[in-house]
This record gives structure tokens, sequence and C-alpha cells, in this order.
């Protein structure tokens, strides 16, 4: 993911639909932490509202994580080739930590050439939309 | 839970004005028909739980939030 990054460590996302439950809101960018701690989590943080989420790339948990970036996804984010594109997962947070999950059913994918993003909700997969992240 | 079983083609109707229709059933998949009127919302259910918990995620989303979880992370290592 870093070498799409600016200088400030940040890089710049449009959603054209939003994001569900924030349709209103276009205009987010992804922040990464300053120091490398190691750990796969960043903020995406809209621009003009007050409202963000912990995202993370869901390698580090689920090794085998796949999208199959079809037709309609190259489509809908303007991409000539799969290889521009990247995806992320939003991190659900909860009052006891170890119950934190990660929505894997519906990532976010994004044009890394283009910065346009969005949300897909994945049919034809088995990813659940709450994926603990700490096995008990 | 209402459990009915239906046949490729068969259908039901709910309160007169919605039908569903079993249109193929493959292995583990069913493709289903929904006649509804225009003011009916259909979504996919995992549509409707991830728009919940955006909105969940968007509350716990702070700097603090995130030390905890690295912290707790790190302490399963």
């Amino acid at each position: 993911m870093e070498n799409i990054l600016r200088d400030d460590n940040s890089f710049e996302l449009k959603f054209e639909e939003g994001l569900l439950g924030f349709e209103d809101i276009k205009d987010y960018v992804l922040i990464f932490p300053e120091e490398e701690d190691g750990l796969p989590f960043f903020f995406l943080k809209a621009v003009d509202e007050d409202l963000r989420f912990i995202v993370c790339d869901p390698i580090l948990f689920v090794p085998d994580y796949k999208i199959n970036y079809d037709e309609e996804i190259l489509t809908s984010l303007k991409a000539q080739s799969a290889d521009e594109l990247k995806h992320f997962v939003l991190a659900t947070i909860t009052q006891d930590v170890a119950n934190t999950t990660i929505n894997l059913k519906a990532p976010v994918i994004f044009n890394a050439t283009n910065g346009l993003a969005k949300q897909f909700v994945l049919n034809d997969t088995d990813y659940l939309i709450k994926h603990k992240l700490f096995e008990k | 839970m209402l459990i009915l079983s239906r046949k490729k083609q068969e259908s039901f109707v709910i309160s007169d004005n919605i039908e569903i229709t079993v249109l193929e059933v493959q292995g583990d998949k069913v493709r289903i028909g929904i006649t509804a009127p225009k003011d009916i919302p259909v979504l996919r259910k995992e549509i409707i739980e991830t728009t919940e918990l955006n909105k969940e995620a968007s509350a716990k989303s702070s700097e603090q939030d995130l030390d905890v979880l690295k912290q707790y992370l790190n302490a399963q290592k």
C-alpha cells in the first residue's frame, strides 16, 4: 500500500456512492501511521466531516483472503486492469476489544490510479460480515 | 419462522402484492424472483447488516480505540 502514498502518508479516495449508511459523504482520505509498527491498521477519514473508520489490510489475519476483481468492479472503478486495484476492510472495535471484528464480506476496493473507491458487498463468498480478529 | 417447501417455478405470495418465485436451484444456490411494488425496498440482508456495522464502526474509531486494539493484539503474540 505504501507505494501509493503522498509525502504526508495519506491517499485521497472518492466514493461516488459514499459508504453504506453514509451515502452523502464522498470524499475521504486514507491516513497511515507515521511510525511503522508492523500492524496493518490505518484510518479512513472523511475530508469535510467528523467521521472516520479504523480499517485494515486483512491479509495479516486471513492470509488466503482473495477478491475476484470482476468486470463489474473494474467498470465501476474505471480500471483498465485488476493491477490498479487495492482493497481494505473496516474494523469494528467493540466494548470488549477481544470481540473486535472485520467485515470481510464488504471490502472497500479502490483504484490506486484515479482514487475512485467503493464498498462492495461480495456475492458468492463465504466471508463473514463479522469476522472475529481473535479466535477464542 | 414459517417454513414452506417449494419446487422450481413455484411461488408464494405475501400480503397479496408481493410474489416470491423459486426460479432455479443449483447445488447450494437458489435463484429467486421477487415481484413487489416499487415502494417496497428489497435488499440483500448483508447490505443492511453492513450499513449497521459501518455506523457502529465509525463510533469507535479514535486514536485511543486503535491503541487499545494494538495493545491487545501485541499481547496475543
